[in-house]
């Protein structure tokens, strides 16, 4: 194997660092321009945060059909950062490399994950915040169809569009700044921050790690969209056969 | 005559950096063995091993100049290190002191407290890798003022001065921390001698 100088397209060594016929430093790994990721990097983010304050002052939660607008503006915001600069996170999509075996265990794991966090999470909530418990099925019970929507807008939205932005876009984004495992701890920070809720990254972002290494482990985010959407769909349907 | 003098000064220094290259299959540079008749160029450092005078030295200024760089580079990342240090250390005397005086409710203590101890846990983690914890430390912070600022809209100007410095400190390391990584290891890889026949079999 020989590495090319792009300089004087003279022959290399793989090993070498540096052109033996000019002295120019030869491409890898460390020498590729960063700038461009991380300036993709803050747009996508600083994007999300304006989205989450406008989202704030307008007081968006009042109605369901005001949340599935905001879940449509989040997902069109996503989708057009995937399809402008972001088109390497399609190949993440493999829909033919699913294993069903896979499959079950992160299905069981979610569900697992979903009791064990709902069941601490109210627990801390009501003994120790003094919060009440916010059902969301109740945010949609005026919808046409009150299941569907809350499944719609809790479950299949975030499942899909965080999974597209952050175990796709971020961290994409990431893994060419930076090695495998900041990575999963930076998108993980990210997508556990962007809640905009510090008590909750307790537990959001430990889930967060979990899909990022799915993400890692199996080069697919697929699994990551499987997880958060039963993950969420469990503690809609928890929310329901307890209340 | 001064100008006689500080010519014959230039001569006396070039003659004293003259670079004599007894063994050409040996880089002058970082001691690399096995360069053959056809490298121009050490493959492992870059030294112009069959070059002119003038760029052995410029060679040896560049690496000088470039050791520098790393010099200030490590400056700018203890910088964006004690920030986040700072940071957890303001968060955690904050909740104490809210604590102590009992003003604000639970959940907001238990924020401030969990913003302590990332950022701490960030500053820990930059020292062994400083670019994705002052990235991290940076994106953080942008939420946790954002998140004051949609809970308080009154409290955006508050500290203004301290917040334009906590962001202008992550920016400086930012920018100190951006190439620190490449140019560290570059320079390491430079530093160790390679067995250039060896890497030829591989």
């Amino acid at each position: 194997m020989k590495t090319i100088c792009k300089k004087c397209i003279a022959e290399n060594n793989v090993n070498a660092s540096y052109c033996h016929k000019c002295g120019a430093k030869l491409e890898n790994e460390y020498n590729s321009n960063n700038s461009s990721h991380i300036k993709k990097l803050l747009i996508f983010f600083f994007t999300l945060v304006t989205y989450i304050i406008i989202l704030n002052f307008t007081r968006y939660a009042r109605h369901y059909y005001t949340l599935l607008i905001s879940d449509s503006l989040f997902a069109l915001i996503v989708v057009g950062f995937l399809f402008t600069k972001n088109k390497s996170v399609l190949k993440l999509l493999k829909i033919r490399s699913l294993k069903a075996l896979v499959i079950v265990e992160i299905l069981s794991l979610s569900v697992v994950l979903a009791l064990i966090v709902y069941f601490v999470v109210t627990y801390f909530n009501q003994n120790v915040l003094n919060l009440t418990e916010k059902i969301y099925y109740d945010f949609y019970k005026d919808s046409p169809a009150p299941m569907l929507f809350t499944l719609l807008s809790t479950a299949l939205f975030p499942s899909l569009f965080e999974e597209i932005a952050f175990r796709g876009i971020v961290f994409n984004e990431l893994y060419t700044l930076t090695r495998l495992k900041p990575a999963i701890i930076i998108s993980s920070i990210l997508f556990a921050s962007l809640h905009f809720s510090p008590v909750s990254w307790i537990w959001i972002f430990p889930f967060a790690l979990v899909l990022g290494y799915l993400r890692a482990r199996y080069r697919n985010i697929l699994y990551g969209m499987i997880m958060h959407f039963s993950f969420n769909a469990s503690i809609v349907f928890i929310q329901l056969l307890l209340r | 005559m001064r100008f006689i003098s500080g010519h014959l000064e230039i001569k006396r220094l070039r003659e004293k950096c003259h670079i004599v290259i007894e063994d050409y299959t040996k880089c002058h540079y970082c001691k690399s063995i096995g360069l053959t008749q056809d490298d121009t160029f050490c493959p492992n450092c870059g030294f112009p091993q069959r070059g002119t005078q003038t760029e052995m030295r410029n060679f040896i200024w560049n690496i000088r100049n470039k050791k520098l760089l790393l010099k200030e580079q490590k400056k700018a990342i203890n910088k964006g290190r004690n920030i986040l240090f700072i940071l957890a250390g303001l968060n955690l005397l904050f909740g104490i002191v809210l604590i102590v005086t009992g003003k604000i409710n639970i959940s907001v203590i238990l924020g401030i407290m969990i913003s302590a101890v990332i950022y701490f846990g960030l500053g820990i983690w930059s020292m062994k890798n400083p670019f994705p914890a002052i990235l991290t430390g940076f994106f953080i912070y942008i939420v946790l003022s954002v998140i004051g600022a949609i809970n308080d809209p009154k409290s955006i100007l508050n500290g203004i001065i301290i917040k334009a410095f906590i962001i202008f400190a992550f920016i400086y390391a930012y920018l100190g921390v951006k190439d620190a990584e490449k140019l560290e290891k570059e320079l390491e890889s430079i530093k160790k001698a390679k067995d250039l026949n060896i890497e030829n079999d591989m």
